[in-house]
């Protein structure tokens, strides 16, 4: 045997102090569906971790329901190995996850293990902090209001539900209507977006590089594979975290996962930069915590959701903020996803989620399947506090995109009558057609903001009116393309500046003149 | 089982003071023949049991070791007060030592198996 590890061993044994003391214990008298009722540890706290010493070797578990003459526990582990009449010890810490930059372009589950095989996070455990999964919200005080956006490179969220940093927007629709293609052109544009400023700037010069946190609950491991794949060819994944509760995953797994995924965003914030998170999606992590609490014998209430659901999603969505200078000047932005079946948004969980958060960007499978895409429906979506985040280049255009749009719709129903019709109302839906076809993008291509103004420029400015409505996207395009090599300078100086000058409108009109016969 | 354990240990702990011994043992072994829950007799009695020694003001502790002949065990009967109930379990899974276990809450652990995981933890 080699030398050190006999050394090691004998240091290790020399070493072993033997303070024998009573502990507090609990026994497991009952276990089964990953929850166990452990009789004893009356002194156990709410939340608390506990610690079942299994024969085949210890099983974290959470003290969830604290009774008078037991305690209803979720198993965190393997809950095939804790039987009847294991002993259970409290630890006096609650659930951790430990959080770094290291993190970076890792795929974890909710307790931090690696997932990717790319071996372990930390090559310095000491670099890692410790973050409670459950923390309170920050203060009013320490807060202070949204005031950078969150660009998405998506057109008509960008224009008319403008996201800002420390934001709550919800995205909510049926299956297969595009939300998860919402965030992720979101985390994919964060890269394009910050391009050329300092990856960790300070607060004050603008928009900065966002750590994004994609937060998978309840999905199938294939679609994450797929989102992991999708980051990593366009290179988001540096500045990406991804946590995934896939739905072969426990249900405590799955309820623990999005307060995770919300710790390691307010580690960032904290650090004074910001983060985006994105819960993918909260409808399976309310399911997942209505299976834990009917297995812990809570009373169910409408849905069967027990009671404290609604507590649940706004302690989670409570944590986004934007923190004001004094405390760093970070902000943690929540994309939370909700999932509707068959366009119900009047469900308990549809409806909880929406009024907790600062608006929803709602999608309609209607407009889905008539090519409508992103199937955004521009009257139910809504951003309460975004607008004031927007930029000015933006807000200029997007002022006149809403209310063509607006009377676009009211007149839309006399399409089919287009030959009786007047020559101003003939004009005002031509335009509307324009801009609804101006709005269609495709998935994973988000579009960096310089260039969506100047598209909704155009469109608004009625660049576009000659031109027939199947060709609208191609010609747009192609000016934009043109613009970008003829006159890169409007572009970058909108960019810069965020907003459209005079002078740069000037010089914008008559680029746009020149190429409109090109 | 139909009622759980505390309430059969609530009905029984508080009858008992208001009817008579007997009767009060009779009716309630009637009772869980009644409700089916006669097959849980042991733990249910051994709940009431427990109650009735910390109503009384003693513990209920399980004294465990390894193997027989328990060393010392009277002496170690005698650290406790006499209204506590001692029970003497062998468990050979401790490896050696003892392991005293006061009212299911509190622990003392001297075994060698306590003192392996530690080490190798």
């Amino acid at each position: 045997m080699p030398y050190e590890i006999i050394e090691k061993l004998k240091k290790e044994i020399a070493g072993y102090q033997d303070d024998t003391k009573f502990e507090h214990v609990g026994v497991v008298t009952e276990v089964g569906d990953g929850i166990a009722k452990i009789s004893g540890l009356s002194k156990a706290l709410s939340q608390e971790l506990l610690n079942i010493e299994a024969k085949s070797g210890d099983v974290s578990a959470i003290a969830f329901n604290l009774e008078e003459n037991f305690i209803g526990a979720v198993i965190l582990g393997d809950a095939q190995k804790v039987k009847v009449g294991d002993r259970v010890k409290q630890t006096g810490k609650v659930v951790s996850i430990k959080v770094g930059s290291e993190m970076l372009g890792r795929v974890v589950d909710p307790l931090g293990n690696p997932l990717d095989n790319k071996g372990v996070i930390f090559n310095d455990p000491e670099k890692a902090k410790d973050y409670p999964l459950e923390r309170r919200a920050p203060d009013v005080v320490s807060r202070e209001s949204v005031n950078t956006p969150v660009h998405t490179g998506i057109k008509a969220v960008d224009a008319m539900i403008p996201i800002g940093r420390g934001q709550r927007e919800l995205i909510i629709g049926d299956r297969q209507t595009g939300k998860t293609a919402i965030a992720l052109d979101t985390i994919l544009n964060q890269g394009q977006d910050a391009e050329g400023r300092p990856s960790f700037a300070k607060a004050s010069e603008g928009r900065r590089q966002m750590v994004c946190i994609y937060v998978a609950i309840g999905q199938k491991n294939s679609k994450v594979a797929k989102i992991v794949k999708t980051l990593e060819e366009k290179g988001a994944l540096a500045y990406t975290i991804v946590v995934s509760a896939p739905a072969s995953s426990p249900a405590s797994v799955q309820y623990l996962a999005p307060f995770a995924g919300c710790a390691i965003g307010e580690y960032f914030m904290d650090q004074g930069q910001d983060a985006l998170v994105v819960y993918d999606d909260l409808s399976k992590h309310a399911d997942s915590y209505r299976q834990l609490s009917l297995l812990l014998r809570r009373p169910p209430g409408r849905e069967a959701y027990p009671g404290d659901i609604f507590y649940l999603h706004a302690r989670l969505l409570e944590r986004a903020a934007k923190m004001d200078k004094g405390h760093g000047g970070g902000s943690l932005t929540a994309l939370p996803i909700i999932e509707t079946q068959l366009g119900d948004v009047s469900a308990y969980v549809p409806t909880n989620v929406i009024s907790i958060t600062d608006g929803q960007i709602y999608l309609e499978s209607d407009l889905f399947y008539k090519g409508l895409r992103p199937a955004i429906n521009a009257g139910l979506s809504v951003s309460r506090v975004g607008s004031s985040a927007q930029t000015k280049a933006m807000k200029k255009v997007s002022g006149k995109l809403r209310l063509d749009l607006a009377q676009f719709r009211e007149l839309q129903a006399f399409v089919q009558f287009a030959s009786d019709l007047d020559e101003n109302t003939k004009k005002q839906i031509a335009r509307g057609q324009r801009l609804t076809e101006i709005l269609k993008q495709v998935d994973n291509a988000p579009i960096p903001f310089e260039k969506q103004v100047l598209t909704i420029y155009m469109a608004t400015n009625g660049y576009l009116d000659d031109v027939k409505v199947d060709e609208v996207r191609a010609v747009s395009d192609r000016i934009i393309d043109n613009i970008e090599k003829l006159h890169g300078d409007i572009l970058k100086k909108i960019r810069v500046s965020n907003q459209i000058d005079d002078e740069t409108e000037e010089k914008l009109k008559s680029s746009l003149e020149e190429l409109k016969g090109v | 089982m139909r009622y759980s354990v505390n309430n059969y240990v609530g009905a029984f702990t508080q009858i008992i003071k208001e009817i008579p011994r007997e009767k009060a043992i009779n009716g309630f072994l009637r009772l869980l023949a009644k409700t089916g829950d006669i097959k849980h007799s042991k733990k249910i009695l051994t709940a009431i049991h427990k109650k009735i020694i910390n109503e009384d003001g003693g513990k209920w502790i399980d004294i465990e070791a390894a193997r027989e002949p328990m060393p010392k065990r009277e002496m170690l009967k005698n650290k406790f007060s006499k209204k506590d109930h001692i029970n003497f379990i062998i468990n050979p899974e401790l490896v050696a030592g003892v392991r005293i276990t006061v009212n299911g809450e509190e622990e003392l652990n001297n075994t060698l198996r306590n003192k392996l995981n530690k080490l190798f933890k």
